[in-house]
């Protein structure tokens, strides 16, 4: 079957066709008894992988690799831009805190307003407008604007992380890589994932986070295809990122040991405590964001350096740690190196500083932050409990480390990642039960409090409507079970002859008063298979008998032989509803067949039964 | 039929040509970034190495200036630049330490101990912040692990100051026998050094021992004639251990040596104690006629303390022994001045004189509070005799 290259979408004009991602394709027609789904072999279209199969596995890598390197660049960027522009040790009571963020804002809102109109936000959402509103299209400008942008923000000392940007310019790249290759609209849309995984790996320094936040937060679902691709350009862009910055995790953690229950209870605490403060952060920012854009114009454009002088009045007027990303005070919070008191402090004005920062529209992550916050929350944790527990002998570090999923699953809402993540960045196994349980108990509470996350309701505020993950993961999927019917139907035997099978489909057929005539008849044939014929199609065959025209037709010719090789598909009770909706264009009837006794039915299902059970719902 | 095939195969040509274009320019540009990111990031860790040098040099500054605080910041400065440098990580250790941020300070050591659980340095610096923090248990144990660990240099040196060190807390903790092993193994190891011998001396005093205490200082006498401290130590250890004449012959040789006027003093207080303690020797060793006339002073001291004694109002248990002590006093000296005399030609008449001396004493030590002058010398007297008769202890 010849291929024609498809057309590739102009990049200043993004596609606006809204596309729904998780229409499932039709299946090729049967031709053989087959596991629904599981494509056969004999079809010689699936014998090789397609070019675009191909095509899509190399470029995961190519987009793995270039986006390492373009998120090397851009920690890069970050780190000289903070010491060129704050110092090499920035310190309370230095005057450059105020004028830098607030000079650096006032430069970010003129570029933003004048060459980078799209560049504001963390960089989630745009991915997943990308994915499911623009076919994967994200411009270049976007991108480049998105690094320097960011870079310049969280140098400067805006309370923003490079994480989100990471996985935006990741993105970009995939999209742009895709775009130049000349990929059809399918693998384009597909490819904005795979780019943002590789953009986070590579910021995280951790594979399996950036691959479940993409599957949890962006796509929303397990697909092998895209697995394959997305575990490539995460696995490659983190062996670049590594090459670069070594092999060792984001931070120092200290020896961490659960060596008595009852510290679980302390987690269990923290988890409150951050179920608590992610409602207080999400509150801040539902509250502030579109305040802050219902401005006028002239505001707006103001809005980023009064954000950056009031963040650097909190760095010069005492805590320069919440400036930037703050990766040293969660290192130094991990070490315990900061007092009770202190950590409490932190924790709020960074709460307020990235409020602030992200609300006035400057690009950059809430990762970082979010991080940082959980990491002060989860240290004075610990710290309370050495002071009035001091029989309990977990470390502050292990509370901090916690205290960053806490954050993470109850703020982001991503509950898996958040396990994983910490799982990654500590190298330690032994943490997992009390990440685990803060975990779930941050995120539950969170999801009380506050029912809506916090990306959904930032794409409510946008006037957007991107799927939300939250209640994907939490929808009842219909299965077969739920709409099948007790087989019914008149069963004949695939081994009977014609003439035998045309006396018993006379039988069967026989006009009844107090019974509507079969629809289908179901043949059960060798191997435990089944064909589902409509009455006619029966009536036709056995016509044949007497027909001169098909003299190779005899009566002795057994049934399933005059049925040619298909078969109806084999269906399982518990398999997606949805897909079987393809197998009645095919069939009057779909046979559900049992999965321990071979050949055994559980029921039939039929159009209008799968019709009627989704309009019960 | 034909048309199509070439047409496919025309197409096909393409799609390859495309997708191998497509392959060469992403190879491309992978090296192109590749090689411009690193030149960049050479650069950037190069300048991050220069500004982690720079401050850990101010660090290092500060901390020999005894400003650690300052030391703190500069040192934490370094480590956001270079945080894996270990020699900066313990200087940030040190001076949190030296900053009074304990906690902090134990906790950096902690990271650095779970990398290297065997560094005599690390596992001294652990103790010595457990030390601080009361958790004596645990410091001894990072000491232990400090003496076996490894170290740089000279270890034998370093283990033993070590071990000088653990000897302190166990002294601390009253551990008198777990630290006089410590000592002896210190001191079997021990060089002809007369300041090791001085702190091995002190060590062995302060667990009681005071035996060892001597001979130890007198080996850094050996070694060092006029050392003060030894002197000084040495002739209170000999006064102690009852052998007065050493201890005046120390304490005079102690003063020799022009001490300052606060211990001069002192000193010549201990050196007149021990001259009048000779004075008031009750013992054997000495002439019979000799020994009388201590007798007989010794008698009217201990008598007149008694009497005086007796005249206070006391609840004290050893009240009664008081009235058995005059009543003992006054058949001893019943029949005058003469039958006291000729009591005291029997060496065991004076024995029994000298017990009745000593007894008075303690009993009157008892029942009315400490003595001085020439009471308290009589009482030294009899502690140190009891002391002589009963065996050492810890």
């Amino acid at each position: 079957m010849p291929e024609t290259v498809p057309q590739p979408v102009r990049e200043t004009e993004p596609v606006q066709e809204t596309i729904s991602p998780v229409s499932p394709p039709i299946p090729p027609p049967v031709q053989a008894a087959t596991i629904a789904g599981v494509e056969p072999h004999a079809n010689p279209e699936y014998t090789a992988p397609q070019r675009e199969e191909r095509l899509f596995l190399l470029l995961s890598i190519f987009i793995g690799i270039i986006s390492g390197l373009l998120v090397v660049s851009f920690r890069m960027a970050i780190e000289w831009l903070t010491v060129l522009l704050q110092g090499s040790a920035p310190a309370p009571h230095q005057i450059r805190l105020i004028i830098v963020p607030t000079l650096a804002g006032i430069g970010i809102a003129l570029l933003t307003r004048f060459v980078f109109p799209k560049v504001r936000g963390s960089g989630v959402n745009q991915t997943k407008a990308a994915l499911y509103i623009h076919n994967g299209y994200i411009s270049t400008r976007t991108m480049i604007g998105k690094f320097l942008l960011s870079a310049l923000a969280i140098g400067s000392g805006f309370s923003l992380g490079p994480e989100d940007p990471s996985l935006q310019i990741g993105a970009g790249v995939a999209s742009l890589i895709s775009r130049k290759v000349g990929l059809s609209r399918e693998r384009l849309r597909i490819f904005a994932p795979v780019g943002a995984a590789a953009g986070l790996a590579a910021a995280f320094n951790a594979p399996i986070s950036a691959i479940l936040f993409v599957i949890e937060e962006v796509i929303g679902q397990w697909t092998a295809g895209v697995l394959g691709s997305i575990v490539l350009a995460a696995v490659s862009s983190v062996v670049v990122a590594r090459w670069f910055w070594g092999a060792e995790p984001m931070f120092r953690i200290p020896s961490i040991a659960l060596r008595d229950p009852r510290e679980l209870m302390a987690y269990a605490v923290l988890g409150l405590v951050g179920g608590v403060a992610s409602l207080i952060f999400a509150k801040a920012l539902g509250y502030l964001r579109p305040l802050l854009r219902r401005q006028p114009e002239w505001f707006q454009m103001l809005q980023p350096a009064l954000a950056g002088l009031v963040v650097g009045g909190i760095g010069y007027f005492g805590l320069p740690q919440v400036m930037g990303a703050g990766y040293s005070s969660i290192d130094a919070a991990i070490h315990a190196q900061f007092a009770f008191k202190m950590l409490l402090l932190l924790a709020l004005f960074k709460i307020l500083a990235t409020t602030l920062s992200f609300s006035s529209g400057t690009p950059g992550g809430m990762f970082a932050p979010t991080l940082f916050v959980g990491a002060m929350l989860g240290a004075s944790v610990g710290s309370f409990e050495k002071i009035f527990f001091p029989h309990l002998t977990a470390s502050i570090g292990s509370y901090a480390l916690v205290g960053m999923g806490v954050l993470f699953a109850a703020f982001l809402r991503a509950p898996l990642t958040s396990v994983f993540m910490i799982l990654e960045i500590s190298g330690n196994y032994s943490i997992i039960l009390p990440v685990i349980l803060a975990n779930t108990i941050a995120y539950l509470l969170a999801r009380s409090l506050q029912p809506i996350p916090i990306f959904e309701l930032f794409t409510h505020q946008d006037g957007l409507y991107l799927p939300s993950m939250e209640e994907q993961r939490e929808e009842s999927t219909l299965h077969f079970e739920d709409a099948l019917l007790p087989v019914n139907l008149p069963i004949l035997q695939g081994n009977q002859s014609l003439a035998g099978a045309r006396e018993a489909f006379a039988q069967l057929v026989k006009p009844d008063e107090k019974s509507p005539p079969a629809t289908a008849i179901l043949i059960q044939c060798r191997d435990a298979a089944w064909y589902a014929a409509r009455p006619s199609e029966l009536a036709t065959l056995f016509a044949r008998l007497d027909s001169p025209d098909a003299p190779e037709t005899t009566g002795d010719t057994l049934l399933e032989a005059s049925l040619g090789p298909e078969r109806t598909p084999l269906i399982f009770p518990d398999q997606p509803l949805s897909t079987a909706l393809p197998y009645f264009r095919r069939w009057p009837v779909v046979p559900i067949s049992n999965r321990a006794t071979r050949g055994a039915l559980e029921g039939v299902l039929s159009l209008e039964d799968v019709l009627k059970r989704y309009q019960q719902q | 039929m034909g048309s199509a095939t070439t047409e496919t195969v025309s197409s096909k040509r393409t799609l390859i040509v495309h997708d191998g274009l497509a392959f060469v320019s992403l190879v491309a540009v992978s090296f192109a970034l590749f090689a411009v990111t690193w030149f960049l990031f050479r650069s950037f860790e190069s300048h991050r190495v220069d500004l982690a040098v720079r401050w850990a040099q101010r660090g290092r500054t500060a901390l020999q200036q005894d400003r650690p605080e300052e030391a703190v910041a500069a040192l934490r400065t370094a480590l956001s630049y270079a945080p894996d440098n270990e020699p900066d990580q313990l200087l940030l250790a040190q001076a949190l330490a030296r900053a009074g941020h304990t906690e902090e300070a134990a906790n950096y050591f902690l990271n650095l101990w779970d990398v290297r659980p065997g560094d005599g340095f690390i596992n001294l610096q652990l103790a010595r912040l457990a030390r601080q923090k009361g958790e004596r248990k645990d410091a001894v144990e990072y000491y232990r692990a400090s003496v076996f660990g490894s170290w740089e240099g000279d270890g034998v040196v370093r283990r033993r100051a070590v071990r000088l060190e653990l000897v302190t807390l166990l002294i601390e903790m009253q551990q008198f026998a777990q630290a006089k092993d410590e000592l002896f193994v210190i001191a079997g190891n021990a060089p002809a050094d007369e300041q090791l011998n001085i702190r091995i001396a002190s060590g062995f005093a302060a667990i009681g021992d005071f035996t060892d205490a001597l001979n130890f200082d007198e080996k850094a006498l050996t070694a060092e004639p006029r050392n003060l401290e030894a002197l000084e130590r040495a002739g209170q250890l000999a006064y102690r251990l009852g052998d007065f004449p050493r201890s005046e012959h120390l304490l005079e040789r102690a003063l020799a040596q022009k001490p300052p006027q606060s211990e001069a003093a002192l000193l010549q207080t201990q050196l007149q104690n021990a001259r009048r303690v000779q004075e008031l020797n009750l013992t054997r060793d000495q002439p019979a006629l000799q020994r009388e006339d201590h007798i007989l002073l010794a008698s009217k001291i201990a008598q007149a303390r008694l009497q005086s004694c007796s005249q206070q109002p006391s609840s004290s248990p050893a009240a009664p022994q008081l009235k058995q002590l005059t009543d003992a006093w006054t058949a001893a000296t019943q029949g005058g001045r003469a039958h006291v005399r000729d009591l005291l030609e029997n060496a065991a008449a004076q024995d029994n004189w000298t017990a009745l001396i000593l007894q008075t004493e303690q009993a009157t030590a008892q029942a009315c509070g400490g003595p001085t002058g020439d009471d308290a010398l009589l009482l030294t007297l009899a502690t140190s005799a009891s002391t002589t008769s009963a065996p050492g202890k810890d």
